[in-house]
């Protein structure tokens, strides 16, 4: 299997190592990701904000890079990447001549529909599938108790992103349980963790990150997973601070879920960036899958 | 449209311009209110979403771009996705933004950070075409006099090696970017106003 990779700003900085266990769990299961050649930033957070053509001008300008891989389909670890670039399609469907005219000013050559778009996480568990992914598994989980974490963009809004339920999402969940991993019943996977406020509004994410934090412990998770920086960052980075503000402590290590895939499969704990999470993470996975 | 008949031609209502930027039709909301308890961060909203939509319909322009409303919305698009209407309350949020920077109303003191933090990331896409994180922090820190909150975040990141500054990821075609930005942004819908 032979998929254009876009792999996002966060990934070649504070979510490097997405980036690596990426690589790591597609070499291991056999997909080739064919890096999308000079791709810019897809905007996230900020371009929609302010002009919604300015977001899909930039997506746009990927997805015409991500044609010459030659690949069907693109894939972004990162969610909030995955659903600007199915938005900037999405919407060069809606308003085809306007918004060409638009790309051709900005020298961009892409049509709606020509690269198919997905997560990382939907092209692992649909293209291809989580049945294979089991048959590999060499090292089961051992029935770590892990909340799926989903957050927003992976599966909203609903008619875009056309993957999985967006109320109660279950791709991770069986993921997980393919791999060895027993996935929690709990209220908070597709809550927000406060994505875009993470630098302007940090006392509205810590209060986000405590909620969700303390319904993933009230629920039994001894760790979280979830497929996007943003999620990561703000669930693990923020949780200390959280913590203190509510008087408690969580230590709940937050993966990728790229990083337990690729532990299942066998992939050594450096190859998969463990060591950079910032809750320590190490030891409750080398525990539950016997050194 | 001819200048001097410009006082004459009626300005279009908030309704008509967030049909014509976003393509939601707000006048279809009956203001159930879903929109508003889905949403995660209503609670530091001066108007809530559902009473947000009613303002467009009633076209109370000042009241609607005024309120930190628009700036506080996470995207979140639990919204959108709950709407019996199908309105993108979201998108709608997108637009309302969008007319409040053009025609250049006040941000709220309480959301100021969110103005500087979308203002900083686009400044650093433009530039380079991509986003080098640690020149976003800086840059966001020094524009928001924010500069001893997080330090001790900052330290253990580049601790990790998550923050590099020695590291500045620029595209090849960074001369593309300059059109890309000035194509999108004198879009033709501002034309037939």
């Amino acid at each position: 299997m032979r998929v254009a990779y876009y792999p996002g700003c966060s990934l070649d900085g504070t979510a490097i190592e997405f980036d690596q266990s990426a690589h790591s769990m597609c070499e291991a299961l056999g997909i080739e990701l064919v890096e999308v050649p000079d791709w810019n930033c897809c905007g996230a957070s900020s371009a929609h904000i302010v002009n919604h053509d300015l977001a899909v001008a930039l997506g746009a300008r990927n997805l015409a890079l991500a044609k010459e891989t030659e690949a069907e389909a693109v894939t972004a670890p990162c969610a909030a990447c995955f659903a600007r670039l199915k938005f900037a399609d999405y919407q060069l469907g809606e308003e085809p001549e306007r918004l060409g005219k638009m790309l051709a000013k900005a020298e961009v050559d892409y049509e709606a529909g020509q690269m198919r778009v997905g997560s990382l996480l939907e092209t692992v568990t649909c293209d291809y599938g989580i049945d294979r992914i089991k048959d590999q598994v060499v090292k089961p989980l051992g029935g770590l108790k892990v909340a799926c974490y989903y957050g927003c963009l992976l599966v909203r809004p609903p008619g875009v992103a056309q993957f999985d339920d967006h109320e109660n999402p279950r791709s991770m969940d069986n993921l997980m349980e393919a791999i060895g991993a027993e996935p929690i019943d709990w209220s908070y996977r597709v809550e927000c963790c406060g994505g875009a406020l993470a630098l302007g509004r940090v006392d509205v994410v810590r209060k986000l990150v405590g909620d969700i934090l303390d319904n993933a412990v009230a629920s039994g998770a001894e760790a979280v997973v979830v497929a996007c920086p943003l999620c990561q960052g703000n669930l693990d980075w923020r949780q200390t601070q959280a913590a203190a503000e509510r008087g408690t402590e969580y230590n709940l290590p937050v993966y990728y879920f790229t990083q337990l895939v690729g532990t299942a499969l066998g992939v050594l704990p450096h190859k998969l960036g463990i060591e950079k999470l910032m809750t320590p993470a190490t030891e409750l996975l080398a525990s539950k899958v016997g050194g | 449209m001819a200048d001097t008949k410009a006082a004459d031609v009626k300005s279009p209502t908030l309704l008509e311009r967030v049909l014509d930027i976003a393509h939601e039709h707000v006048e279809h909301c009956y203001n159930c209110g879903k929109c508003t308890a889905g949403c995660p961060v209503a609670f530091e909203m001066d108007i809530p979403p559902q009473q947000l939509m009613r303002m467009v319909q009633l076209n109370k322009k000042e009241r609607a771009l005024k309120a930190n409303t628009i700036w506080v919305c996470a995207s979140f698009e639990m919204c959108s996705a709950r709407c019996p209407m199908d309105v993108g309350v979201a998108e709608t949020m997108d637009a309302l933004r969008r007319i409040a920077v053009e025609e250049d109303y006040p941000v709220p003191p309480d959301v100021k950070t969110m103005r500087i933090f979308h203002d900083t990331f686009l400044d650093c896409i433009k530039r380079c075409g991509r986003l080098n994180e640690h020149e976003l922090i800086g840059m966001y820190k020094l524009k928001s006099l924010k500069l001893t909150e997080d330090v001790g975040l900052g330290i253990r990141l580049f601790g990790k090696q998550k923050l590099k500054p020695w590291h500045f990821a620029k595209i090849r075609n960074a001369d593309q970017m300059a059109k890309l930005f000035e194509a999108a942004l004198s879009g033709d819908d501002d034309d037939d106003h």
